[in-house]
């Protein structure tokens, strides 16, 4: 089943809209590390990067909300998820330095950039997507508060999951857990 | 993924990176990138697996990614129904827990000032040995053990089975004695039955949610955003917070009543007023499904050579309740409380409204209370005066703070006065049905409740209570009045034994500290509040020897010749086996948990599970399986009154330690978002560490302009029984009203309950967490 979708979608891709490759292949570093800097491993919410006078999701979406760049080279990223009103359930600064004990953790990396096995194929998704929207890949790919590294190189588009399609969900779980019906994989 | 899938793209991934994307690379080898894409695409040695989480109530699902055997990552579940793929910040952070670099990793006894290691098998057999020994000088009362709401159902079930029906001992408690025992006795007196009617499905249902003293939005922080969600999707929503202190969850309500602490059971009785003045009874759902009761008043308040409880029920008569709630006019319910007539009014015209759906929800504020039980009861009054009970986003629904307070304390009864499923000791017909389970000889189980959890402190501090072991919790930090335990402790001397799984002020008091598997080491089940039941499998090996509670208990059970009880040989029959026996006490009596194998299937089940159905509505026909074609509302727990649900008379009462001129402010003291409970296991995050990294003391900005104390200054708290400085939180995180200050109790360095009263409920025996009257100065 796979292997016959993923086979006439690349064809499709191939005949239909094939972009070229990507020029700027040999600049784009794997992974961004300011990325990795703030969370606790691949998949967690980011921490609250800078100092914050006072919590709270009007304070929040001041710049979080349009996205813009907030001073200099810094990029106050939109929110994938504004719906979400209780930002810091899951956003929180820090306040202090150090450790209460040491951990020793492993954490899940960054994904790196996948390609589809051709040489006209766009980029997997590498990560999981809760939701698909407009705003979902916006946050970090598309407009002015997107890092340069990772905006598309065909500019912005509307229709992303088009071409696009997420590498994690055939996996178990991750991306969609397997049905209630069946039993788990382990 | 398919095998056919899988061979196409290697060979794809392969060729293509061979060839043009090498070229590409420059950060890591070309290797090292091929690598890491193929392992992204075959997700090879990667496997995610569901679990519950391991902190709050909520009972959050969880995908747990494992790799080369370590926990790497956490995601929200998107088919659990629970939070529907969200977390909080603390379930994003639990990979953590398992890797912090202090775990207790082998049997540790005591030797001099320090502990040497040991093998199981020493540690055990002195255990076995130490309890035995007391045991037959000292009678089968004098050792206890004191687990936790964070015990797995298996956990529980065995201490319940190895102490009650091997040991002959009562002496099973757990902390949520200190958390949800007014849940329980409020529950059973209104409705006959433990635990809630209704379930989450109601947060998207409902029009009105009223929080008693509940600051949701950090104590169940998935559950409130599904609130918050469903006020902006529906405008006509109303989100009411009555409280001490506003919170973030006064920040996301449409009124906002700061009340005195200890009124709400004032407020209560004054909108039940207001109903019965605005004609707003459902008549029909009183006169076929409700009766009145009323009981002692004036019951003391649990105090060490305090007035004693002393039990007068009786059935009242409608008239006789209207006469007992004429006295809670709006305004002397104002005057008592602080909260102005209108806010009143505002609430009962929403309580009333035939046309509005409201769902009551609280937790501690309503638990931890020296009239608990009493508060309980009063809000269930609220919603059977009004009907608006057991349906689609009309309930009361009473939330719990731990993963299985619920599964593991209400359900599997580790209670003193308990027996699985419902059961009561003190019941003879109980003790022979879980004799008949157990195989043992008739009159095996003590036929008297013996020591609640305070008891039981109060003993061990006496010198009467010998010897506990301690499970998965961590007294030392969370028991009230602290010094009076501490000092007691230290005379006496008890046989102390505690499983843990980092250092704790618990474990500095043991004998014996035992390594635990934790979480997702271990194979388990969780009941969270709305009834469901969870199981997760081992997942991680745990570090060095640590095993499951359950195994640690049934070998001491081995070793003291009560082996016959316990037929599972290794941990995973354990998991299974203790899970399948605990589950005949859970049929036909109401609470029938689904199937181990049903459980390993799904998301978990909301019991009563009959023919394989979960059940979302309890006590309503056609929702529940246990009521009539016909009868339209059954609380059969309450056969003994015709299946009808009790509407209390119960009245406000001062508490026992109010502020005077001494000791002039209230004390609260609660959780924080970032941190669960003592934070053993949060405080090992770093993330979650900086974020809250010391306990404090929120100050109303008025009175902290009067102490002359600024934000971030040092402050004394003192009470009648210790003292502590903290740092001042000045209109930060939450502003209590005037004359209130608010601490938290994660921080082992800064111990609250060094100032707390262990005076409690008397019906519920839960200790009042929220109130004494402290002084404040700059330090």
């Amino acid at each position: 089943m796979r292997t016959a979708f993923l086979t006439v979608l690349a064809a499709a891709l191939l005949a239909g809209c094939g972009s070229a490759p990507d020029e700027r292949a040999g600049q784009a570093p794997v992974v961004r590390p300011e990325r990795a800097e703030i969370r606790a491993y691949h998949g967690a919410p980011p921490v609250i990067p800078h100092e914050v006078e006072a919590l709270g999701r009007e304070n929040c979406m001041a710049c979080h909300g349009p996205g813009q760049q907030a001073s200099g080279l810094v990029i106050a990223p939109v929110t994938p998820h504004p719906e979400w009103t209780q930002c810091n359930q899951c956003h929180v600064p820090a306040l202090a330095e150090g450790v209460f004990a040491a951990n020793t953790l492993k954490a899940l990396e960054e994904p790196v950039r996948v390609d589809m096995p051709g040489p006209f194929l766009p980029p997997y998704i590498p990560h999981r997507v809760d939701n698909f929207r407009e705003q979902s890949c916006e946050t970090c790919h598309i407009g002015v508060q997107a890092a340069p590294e990772l905006r598309p190189s065909h500019g912005p588009r509307v229709n992303c999951t088009q071409c696009h399609v997420p590498a994690y969900y055939p996996q178990s779980g991750y991306g969609v857990a397997p049905s209630p019906f069946e039993p788990s994989r382990r | 993924m398919d095998s056919s899938r899988r061979s196409f793209l290697k060979g794809m991934a392969a060729a293509w990176a061979a060839g043009v994307m090498a070229e590409r690379v420059h950060a890591g080898s070309a290797q090292s990138r091929q690598e890491a894409q193929q392992r992204l695409l075959e997700d090879e040695g990667m496997v995610w697996s569901k679990a519950p989480c391991r902190f709050c109530g909520v009972g959050c699902g969880v995908m747990v990614g494992v790799r080369d055997g370590r926990a790497v990552a956490v995601a929200g579940d998107l088919q659990n129904p629970v939070n529907k793929g969200k977390l909080c910040v603390k379930g994003y952070h639990l990979p953590f827990i398992l890797y912090g670099a202090d775990r207790v990793t082998k049997p540790l006894i005591k030797q001099g000032e320090g502990y040497r290691e040991a093998g199981w098998d020493e540690a055990l057999d002195l255990i076995a040995a130490k309890f035995t020994e007391i045991r037959e000088q000292h009678g089968a009362q004098s050792v206890s053990v004191y687990g936790s709401g964070q015990w797995t159902i298996q956990d529980g079930y065995a201490a319940n089975k190895f102490l009650k029906g091997g040991l002959g001992s009562n002496n099973v408690e757990a902390n949520a004695r200190l958390c949800m025992a007014s849940a329980v006795v409020g529950f059973v007196k209104s409705f006959g039955k433990d635990e809630p009617m209704g379930c989450y499905d109601d947060l998207e249902e409902g029009d009105v949610f009223v929080f008693w003293g509940n600051n949701m939005a950090e104590m169940h922080p998935v559950l409130f955003s599904r609130i918050t969600e469903r006020r902006r999707a529906a405008s006509w929503t109303r989100l009411a917070d009555i409280a001490t202190r506003e919170t973030r969850t006064s920040a996301a309500s449409d009124l906002v009543a700061l009340m005195n602490p200890h009124t709400d059971l004032a407020i209560a009785n004054g909108i039940a007023h207001l109903i019965v003045k605005n004609g707003q009874v459902n008549q029909d759902f009183v006169k076929k499904h409700c009766l009145f009761r009323a009981d002692a008043e004036d019951i003391g308040f649990g105090l060490r050579g305090g007035k004693a409880y002393q039990k007068a029920e009786r059935t009242i008569s409608f008239e006789e309740y209207v006469q007992f709630l004429e006295k809670y006019t709006p305004e002397y319910v104002s005057e008592t409380s602080g909260v102005p007539v209108a806010q009143l009014k505002r609430l009962a015209a929403w309580y009333g409204a035939p046309d509005k759906k409201v769902v009551s929800l609280w937790c501690m504020g309503m638990n931890q209370h020296t009239r608990g039980t009493w508060i309980n009861n009063l809000i269930y009054n609220l919603h059977l005066l009004t009907g608006k009970i057991s349906q689609p986003g009309n309930g009361p629904f009473s939330l719990t703070g731990q993963p299985s307070a619920c599964g593991t304390v209400r359900e599997v009864g580790t209670l003193t006065h308990a027996l699985p499923g419902g059961r009561l000791i003190a019941n003879p017909e109980h003790r022979a049905f879980a004799e008949k389970i157990w195989k043992l000889p008739s009159g095996t189980i003590h036929p008297k409740p013996t020591n609640h959890t305070m008891a039981m402190f109060r003993k061990l501090a006496s010198g009467e209570m010998k010897a506990m072991w301690i499970q998965v919790t961590n007294p030392m930090v969370t028991v009230p009045d602290l010094n009076h335990f501490m000092a007691g402790l230290a005379k006496h001397k008890p046989f102390i034994v505690v499983s843990e799984v980092y250092p704790t002020p618990t474990t500095k008091i043991a004998d014996v500290i035992l390594p635990s598997s934790l979480w997702i080491e271990r194979e388990g089940c969780f009941g969270n509040s709305e009834r469901r039941t969870q199981q997760w499998n081992k997942l991680v090996e745990p570090p060095g020897e640590a095993k499951p509670d359950s195994w640690q208990l049934i070998e001491v059970a081995r070793r003291m010749g009560c082996g016959h009880l316990f037929p599972w040989e290794d941990e995973g029959a354990q998991a299974e086996g203790l899970y399948a026996e605990y589950r005949q006490f859970t049929l036909d009596v109401g609470k029938d948990l689904a199937s181990y194998d049903q459980l390993r299937r799904t998301r978990g089940m909301r019991w009563p599970v009959v023919d394989g159905r979960e059940t979302r509505w309890r006590y309503r026909e056609g929702a529940d399986p246990y009521v009539k074609k016909g009868e339209g509302f059954s609380f059969y727990g309450n056969k003994k009154f015709g299946n009808r649900a009790a509407i209390w008379a119960r009245p406000y009462e001062d508490p026992p330690e109010s502020p005077d001129r001494e000791y002039p402010f209230w004390l609260c003291t609660g959780r924080v978002l970032e941190h669960w409970h003592t934070g053993t296991m949060t405080r090992r995050v770093k993330q979650l560490h900086q974020a809250m990294p010391e306990a404090f003391v929120e100050l109303n900005a008025e009175d902290a302009r009067e102490l002359g104390v600024s934000d971030g200054a040092p402050v004394k708290l003192t009470s009648r029984r210790g003292e502590i400085i903290l740092k001042a939180a000045v209109n930060r995180r939450g502003a209590p009203k005037r004359g209130n200050v608010f601490a938290p109790f994660f921080d082992e360095s800064k111990l609250i309950n060094l100032l707390t009263l262990d005076a409690h409920c008397p019906l519920s025996k839960q200790p009042d967490y929220k109130k004494c009257a402290v002084r404040v100065e700059p330090a």
